[in-house]
């Protein structure tokens, strides 16, 4: 086994670690030694094909299909050079202060959050899309949602030079999403961080990390490592957490730390998903443009937030209900389909947790308590009064049973659609929020890290990933944990000088 | 079908795999044999990297599901008659054991990977999405309008400093 020096060792290179990567540069040019060790590989902009199978196979964990132990959610999770940054569809939103507020950790203010995201939106090139980009999946949707008396809001996206692919999802085949991946972790390479891809941390003594380094097998996509396959030892004087929920708090409870933090692996949320789809007479322009440019924030009233998106076609398949002949129906008429994804405002509670199996896996134990169920039913209402106030001719809603609604039965939403036809295992809902197991708070009583992520009883180690949120965020995650990261890494900064 | 050293989850269970693809995908008509080799090579492809436990589950749901409607009809869902299996398969997806809804879930999922990644059916259903987006959508008269700075010929402006974007 290979024994490697640094000084700061980051593990994870998405929205947490790409950006303590970046901060902690100007530590190299003082001649320390930083490195950054992805798990996943580092992908040639030519490899972004665009082609559904090809991509989710070697952007996501399990091939986009990990599940929670009881199989009734998937959840989809990034491992690239880059992490989830290369392939989420770049909505970039500041931290609502109710939730930071409500979150209650000491000196953590909204401000500070706030500014900090500024800069990163600024790095990102945030702005929102033009309306000559708009397509007309997202026009309906805005339309829809003004005459059912919501007010739809345009997301602001990281996006630059956006041919409008519709392929976010897949990674941008064009390089035009400003992810970590394009801008903060070349800037520290630049400045001399070292990245190693395909490095698989497995375990973290006192600081000290095992490292597995993995060949690239044949005819799969991405590049070598930087580093020789095989075994590492890697010791450094702080080591920083970025692997996100289902690797940071599963390698700090199969490396032994659970017994002395007992919130580690809780207070898991995810912002539970499905898709509703409404089809209408004509053909609308779907599958060309960014997917995801408008959303309605119902998250204080009814606990639930509505977005647009555009799936591809498996992806659609698999998360319509049903099958046969309906199923078919839909899936034939994609060319008319307009989609809105709905997304429920979770709440931490006990039993809801990540945590690791004997040989290190992640694991998830997530149960939809009666609250999500009811936020899911109420936000397919309110989709499918958008989809209907649009023109479609008909939708297809999850939970109404059986799940098609013809426009005539437009007056029957309320009854038709019940979160009593919710059944674990033939909906099917996915998360791609996934947040906590490794909470900042006060003490070890209440969390696992303090308010700068460093974890209670360990100096040398810090979280800076969005497992550190005590809660559900409510909002995409990206640009608060770019935030909650400045801060870690201003404190690496700190201890290091 | 395989690629060297992967061993096959679902060759010794075709039968059942396609009963269940009978009633879950579209028109039987639509699958003919050479759309059925296709997607089970896709399936095999998909299940190769998964652990043996996820492999042993659903040669286990196959053999269970192929063999269940034997309590109640003497008959097999291979023998099945096709509105007959699709009556039981419903029962299924309803069933209100989760092991059995998710078992269904899980083929489901691995059919419609197996069918609607096929580039025939996604050019079937009307899916064209393009790597060069809206200039493929829309032909030369946009790329010709496109700027070097901007390829997109859009004309992204930054959020001013004074706009918000909270949510």
């Amino acid at each position: 086994m290979k024994t490697v020096t640094a000084d700061v060792v980051i593990v994870g290179s998405g929205a947490g670690g790409g950006t303590v990567a970046q901060e902690l540069t100007p530590l190299v040019q003082s001649g320390k030694r930083v490195l950054v060790l992805e798990r996943g590989p580092r992908f040639r902009d030519e490899e972004f094909t665009g082609h559904e199978l090809d991509m989710a196979d070697g952007l996501y964990l399990d091939g986009g299909g990990f599940l929670t132990a009881d199989g009734a959610m998937t959840l989809a999770v990034g491992q690239a050079y880059g992490g989830s940054t290369v392939m989420y569809t770049g909505t970039s939103l500041h931290a609502p202060a109710r939730v930071i507020e409500g979150w209650g950790v000491q000196g953590l203010g909204h401000d500070d959050l706030v500014e900090r995201s500024r800069k990163y939106a600024e790095e990102g090139h945030v702005h929102r899309l033009p309306d000559k980009e708009i397509n007309d999946n997202n026009r309906l949707f805005v339309e829809g949602a003004k005459a059912a008396g919501f007010t739809p809001e345009q997301f602001p996206v990281n996006v630059k030079g956006c041919l409008g692919s519709s392929l976010c999802n897949l990674g941008c085949p064009n390089g035009a999403k400003q992810g970590t991946h394009k801008v903060q972790l070349p800037r520290a390479e630049a400045g001399g961080v070292e990245v190693v891809t395909r490095a698989d941390v497995i375990g973290i003594g006192d600081r000290e990390l095992g490292v597995r380094v993995h060949s690239r097998s044949e005819g799969a996509m991405g590049s070598v490592s930087e580093w020789d396959p095989g075994e590492y030892w890697v010791k450094a004087e702080v080591v920083v957490l970025a692997g996100g929920v289902l690797g940071t708090p599963p390698l700090l409870l199969h490396s032994g730390f659970g017994p002395r933090l007992p919130n580690l692996g809780h207070g898991f949320t995810c912002h539970p998903a499905f898709i509703l789809v409404a089809e209408h007479p004509e053909e609308i322009t779907n599958d060309v443009g960014h997917p995801k440019s408008f959303f309605v924030d119902r998250g204080v009233e009814e606990g639930f937030v509505l977005e647009t998106c555009m799936y591809f076609p498996f992806v659609t398949a698999k998360n319509l209900t049903g099958y046969g002949p309906d199923h078919a129906a839909f899936m034939n008429a994609y060319p008319r389909l307009q989609m809105i994804l709905v997304l429920a405002c979770d709440k931490a509670v006990p039993g809801n947790r990540v945590g690791s199996d004997s040989a290190g896996n992640p694991t998830v134990h997530y149960t939809f308590t009666p609250p999500v169920v009811e936020s899911l039913a109420a936000a397919t209402r309110s989709a499918a009064r958008i989809f209907f106030a649009a023109g479609a001719l008909r939708v297809h809603a999850p939970l109404a049973d059986p799940p098609r609604l013809e426009r005539s039965e437009a007056p029957q939403i309320d009854e038709r659609i019940q979160g009593r036809s919710f059944l674990p295992g033939t909906v099917s809902v996915s998360a791609a929020h996934l947040m906590g197991g490794a909470g900042m708070g006060n003490s070890a009583r209440d969390s696992v890290t303090d308010v700068w992520g460093r974890v209670h009883g360990h100096p040398w180690l810090r979280v800076a990933d969005a497992s550190l949120f005590p809660d559900s965020l409510e909002i995409n995650p990206y640009l608060t944990i770019m935030a909650l990261a400045d801060r870690v890494a201003e404190g690496v900064l700190e201890d290091i000088s | 079908m395989n690629g060297p050293g992967i061993e096959p989850v679902l060759s010794s269970l075709q039968a059942p795999l396609r009963a269940i693809g009978s009633v879950v995908l579209p028109s039987p008509e639509a699958l003919d044999e050479e759309v059925w080799l296709e997607a089970e090579a896709i399936m095999e492809r998909a299940l190769a990297s998964k652990p043996s436990g996820i492999k042993r589950q659903i040669r286990l749901f196959l053999r269970l599901v192929n063999f269940l409607p034997v309590l109640t009809t003497r008959r097999t869902l291979v023998k099945l008659p096709v509105e007959r299996r699709a009556a039981f398969l419903h029962r299924l997806h309803r069933s209100p054991l989760m092991p059995l809804r998710r078992g269904l879930w899980g083929i489901r999922t691995l059919l419609f990977m197996g069918y609607y990644n096929q580039e025939p059916v996604r050019r079937g259903i009307g899916y064209g999405a393009d790597p060069w987006g809206w200039t493929a959508h829309f032909g030369d008269q946009l790329r010709e309008a496109e700027t070097p700075d901007s390829p997109g010929g859009g004309t992204e402006e930054p959020l001013p400093e004074d706009e918000e974007v909270d949510s």
